[in-house]
């Protein structure tokens, strides 16, 4: 027989893991002092509020320009994330042209559609697949932080090709939907609470 | 129902309160409902959590302090430095992404060394930190945050992107920044909290109420 730490009224440190007794420690944790919250507040809502913002701004993320490059490197140029993964792909570096589609394009997708079918379940208290659940969660977990590849080569190319007026590379107006895409679906994660996914198992056992 | 927590753990993923097996050393406790990773027994944690942690500072700060890559197009040369990927952005009316920029692969990751090495140097030294658990707490919250490994992913892009147009070169400042993230995730690989909490309660850490009691 299962139960969880909560409903033995017990709140697990989020920060150090410590189960607490939340009355006597005035809401800290005994250990290392961050809020107890027994689950996130409000995990749901605020998950679906981040992830709502991503996927409005996952368009122009993709629709708007995101580098400029002068003429000295062959013709002026403005680059979107998949027009620039074509121009990798037709110059022959196929390699890096995939790298840069999964980090920029499939990964933030795959992320929005991931975040959903977890908000979605927890929200309707699921009790199939649990397992199948975690592991897209910690699968999410791992994966968000790689989409930031793009920031990073805007960022390099930027620093390193000043060379005169016409032979300059600068971000486009798209950086900036596409770095909010990046930050708010890892803040979406964050603020999933993974334990929701098995709390309907417990009730149903009691 | 018991009023302490002893021997008693509870899954961080799933909540499920379990008992702790007692492991052997070098041994991995998983949940026994969702499989997430419980604790590991490594009486030797802190010591090469410690190791790597102090290699990894002294080679992100030698990774800012040399430049990155050099271009060299038609005898016009120029190089970047770390800290250039986030002004050049900046300058160029970026400043949202080049704040993103600073704080993902300059301000957090110095942080979370800092928080790292507050910790274990003393606990090593046989002191007590007075701000323990404020450290502790920096270091779970900046982790997710601090990806420079992504952005060696990055630079290595640009780097393969420029060498249809120009000369370029990888210089001393991306060796260091490669070498700090490996020694960076040995470092976090390595680091197992109850041996902290556990070597902090040796040397005199009171934990008030629940755990006290227990």
């Amino acid at each position: 027989m299962s139960a969880s730490a909560l409903s033995k009224g017990l709140f697990v440190c989020e920060v150090c893991e410590l189960p607490n007794h939340p009355l006597e420690t005035h809401c800290h944790c005994a250990r290392c002092g961050a809020r107890l919250q027994g689950r996130i507040p409000n995990s749901i809502a605020r998950g679906w509020a981040f992830l709502a913002a991503a996927a409005i701004l996952y368009i122009p993320a993709n629709l708007l320009p995101i580098l400029h490059t002068g003429a000295v490197f062959g013709q002026d140029r403005s680059d979107t994330i998949m027009s620039g993964v074509v121009h990798l792909w037709e110059t022959g570096s196929a390699g890096l042209a995939i790298i840069v589609f999964i980090a920029s394009i499939v990964v933030p997708g795959l992320k929005i559609v991931s975040l959903s079918y977890l908000l979605t379940t927890a929200q309707r208290r699921s009790v199939l697949a649990p397992h199948r659940r975690a592991h897209v969660y910690r699968a999410t977990h791992w994966i968000g932080r790689w989409s930031m590849t793009d920031i990073y080569v805007g960022g390099t190319l930027v620093a390193l090709v000043h060379l005169g007026p016409f032979a300059n590379i600068e971000p486009g107006p798209g950086a900036v939907p596409f770095g909010a895409v990046v930050v708010l679906t890892m803040l979406a994660t964050m603020s999933f609470d993974p334990r929701l996914i098995w709390d309907p198992l417990d009730r149903r056992h009691e | 129902m018991p009023r302490t927590t002893n021997n008693l753990t509870a899954c961080p993923e799933c909540d499920l309160l379990q008992a702790e097996p007692a492991l052997p050393p070098g041994g991995l406790a998983e949940c026994a409902r969702c499989g997430a990773r419980l604790f590991r027994e490594r009486p030797w944690s802190l010591d090469h959590t410690l190791a790597f942690a102090t290699a990894a500072a002294v080679l992100f700060a030698l990774a800012n302090f040399y430049p990155l890559m050099g271009l060299d197009a038609k005898g016009i040369r120029t190089s970047a430095h770390l800290f250039d990927t986030a002004w050049r952005l900046h300058e160029h009316g970026m400043t949202s992404v080049a704040i993103l920029v600073l704080m993902t692969v300059i301000i957090v990751p110095a942080m979370q060394l800092s928080a790292l090495l507050y910790m274990l140097v003393p606990l090593r030294l046989g002191i007590h930190p007075r701000y323990l658990h404020h450290a502790f707490r920096i270091v779970h919250h900046t982790q997710p945050w601090s990806i420079v490994e992504v952005f060696i992913l990055g630079s290595l892009v640009s780097l393969v992107k420029l060498t249809q147009v120009a000369t370029v070169e990888p210089y001393a400042g991306l060796y260091c920044l490669g070498a700090y993230v490996g020694l960076l995730a040995a470092a976090l690989g390595a680091f197992e909290p109850r041996e902290l909490w556990k070597r902090a309660c040796e040397l005199g850490m009171r934990l008030p109420a629940a755990e006290a009691r227990a």
